[in-house]
């Protein structure tokens, strides 16, 4: 027994069999979800359920105001954190040396990305709702969200912007190019599927989050669309929550569709940027 | 073969020391390269050639550290003077690196590069530029009609042959190239030695190189650095043949290095 221990052949199989199962156990609770939420909650999808406003107490009717709501939030997150995230990669990457500033500015992306989410409810709640008077708004909402994602933009985008190889640098500064133009026609075209990579990441963070849109933008019943960013909003997270924890006698299936619904949104971001990012892999390769 | 006299010098090197930080990478090199000729730059590795050669075009000014004491001067103009237009100086003086490195896009968009960065013509006129400069690297005929292929496609030579193109679009007048043929096969080499024969009609090529022959077969003149000095310049036969100092004979005859 023991010499079969120290069999390398056996220790071989013995190692080979762990990983594997270690690989296999990430896959598992993936499937079982979404299995769960797809068997569960699939029964309640139709066309009313995607289009209508909720009705009886959010206990029949439809999640349309949820799924337009969590849209604006998502798009709203983008439009703030995609150009800061990425201008400050740049800078990070592209143009300043490494000392005290960039380490102190690397030391708090990394913090940033520790805070829990909840915090981030709290802190835009006091900056933009309550200090810059948004109120409880999409803006207010989305500028939270934004902050929140801030780190993941920057690191995929500085990740991707250093795995440009050098030499594309200095051939393009070699031909006379600026600094600008050889980020901007040498470096950036072919970060960008890294730099998409992050824009999906946080886009699907964004989308799942419930605590930081809690106080700052959720609306718990709101039968209409919002009109303006300064408008309250519903959203699917929270919609969700809702559903699961503080209206009584609400059918699970209801529930379960709702999730479907989300999850299905941020598979279909997943895919689409995936399909993107194929399509520059294939076009450039070095 | 190379004018006995040097009537205007292309390019000046007046007492050049360089330091990387504390590390002097260059010592008091003065040096003149005339116009329309091959100048080889040869020596053992960490000599300080690819820094002489880094030197004229100011690449070097993209590591940090790196300080510059001398005059360089091309067609009478110091480089290193604070007026200089780096931008128009890199225009005049390109680069040829030693791996083929042509950006991962297509053919033309390479050799379009300098073009449409500098606003050198409109987007009809580029399709002239990008012929012309593959003419002038002998690959027009060979890829005129593949031109949207991306430039990862093709051969190390055609690659190297096409970075030329990509330099020669932008209209220099210096060549300089940093072993140029190192990532290449003898026979791909000799072609590429060929092109340099044509091009020195049109530009001053300055070219480091590990491989002596090359400098041999290829140069007009060569200048032999050791340690950041340079020990000896002249024509390269004289060079190849009776060089004046022990150190050049050494060397160019495999005794080491």
């Amino acid at each position: 027994m023991i010499r079969l221990f120290k069999d390398p052949k056996f220790q071989e199989k013995v190692v080979f069999l762990f990983l594997f199962l270690a690989t296999l156990i990430i896959i598992v609770p993936v499937v079982l979800v979404i299995a769960l939420i797809v068997a569960r909650g699939s029964s309640v999808l139709s066309w009313e359920f995607l289009t209508a406003m909720p009705r009886m107490g959010m206990r029949a009717g439809g999640i349309f105001p949820a799924i337009v709501g969590t849209s604006y939030l998502v798009a709203g997150t983008l439009i703030f954190a995609l150009p800061i995230g990425i201008f400050s990669a740049i800078y990070l990457s592209e143009y300043s040396r490494r000392n005290a500033l960039t380490r102190l500015i690397e030391l708090a992306i990394v913090n940033l990305a520790g805070v829990p989410s909840v915090v981030y409810g709290l802190f835009g709640l006091g900056l933009f709702v309550l200090f810059l008077k948004f109120g409880a708004s999409i803006l207010a909402g989305s500028l939270t969200l934004g902050v929140m994602v801030l780190p993941v933009i920057v690191t995929a985008s500085r990740e991707a912007l250093q795995s440009v190889p050098k030499t594309f640098r200095e051939v393009s500064y070699s031909l006379g190019a600026t600094r600008w133009q050889t980020i901007r026609h040498a470096v950036l075209p072919h970060a960008l599927p890294g730099i998409l990579t992050g824009a999906v990441l946080s886009l699907s963070r964004a989308a799942g989050e419930t605590a930081p849109i809690l106080f700052t933008v959720a609306a718990f019943y709101l039968p209409r669309l919002p009109k303006s960013v300064f408008d309250q909003a519903m959203a699917l997270p929270y919609h969700l929550y809702v559903l699961s924890t503080q209206v009584p006698n609400v059918k699970l299936e209801l529930q379960y569709g709702t999730a479907l619904v989300l999850v299905g949104l941020v598979v279909i971001a997943n895919l689409v940027a995936a399909v993107i990012r194929g399509y520059f892999r294939v076009k450039k390769q070095w | 073969m190379c004018r006995a006299d040097m009537v205007d010098p292309k390019i000046q090197i007046e007492n050049v020391n360089l330091y990387y930080g504390t590390f002097q990478a260059l010592k008091d090199v003065t040096l003149n390269i005339p116009e329309r000729e091959i100048t080889a730059i040869i020596g053992p590795s960490g000599c300080g050639k690819s820094t002489l050669l880094r030197c004229l075009n100011r690449m070097n000014d993209l590591v940090s550290g790196t300080k510059v004491k001398g005059r360089v001067m091309i067609d009478g103009k110091d480089i290193y003077h604070a007026s200089v237009d780096l931008v128009g100086l890199r225009k005049k003086v390109g680069m040829v690196f030693q791996r083929p490195n042509p950006f991962p896009i297509s053919i033309f968009d390479n050799v379009a590069y300098g073009p449409s960065i500098h606003h050198l013509a409109s987007k009809r006129q580029r399709s002239h530029i990008v012929e012309r400069a593959l003419s002038a690297v002998d690959l027009w005929e060979s890829l005129k009609d593949r031109l949207s292929d991306s430039a990862l496609s093709l051969s190390g030579e055609q690659q190297q042959r096409l970075c030329i193109a990509r330099l020669v679009a932008v209209e220099p007048d210096v060549l300089l190239m940093d072993e140029p043929c190192s990532a290449l096969d003898p026979i791909a080499t000799e072609r590429i030695e060929e092109l340099m024969r044509q091009l020195v009609k049109d530009y001053t090529i300055v070219i480091v190189t590990h491989n002596m022959q090359q400098a041999a077969r290829v140069s007009h003149r060569v200048a032999y650095f050791y340690l950041g000095e340079l020990i000896e310049f002249g024509p390269t036969e004289k060079i190849f043949t009776r060089p004046s100092r022990q150190e050049t004979e050494d060397y160019i005859t495999g005794r080491f290095g």
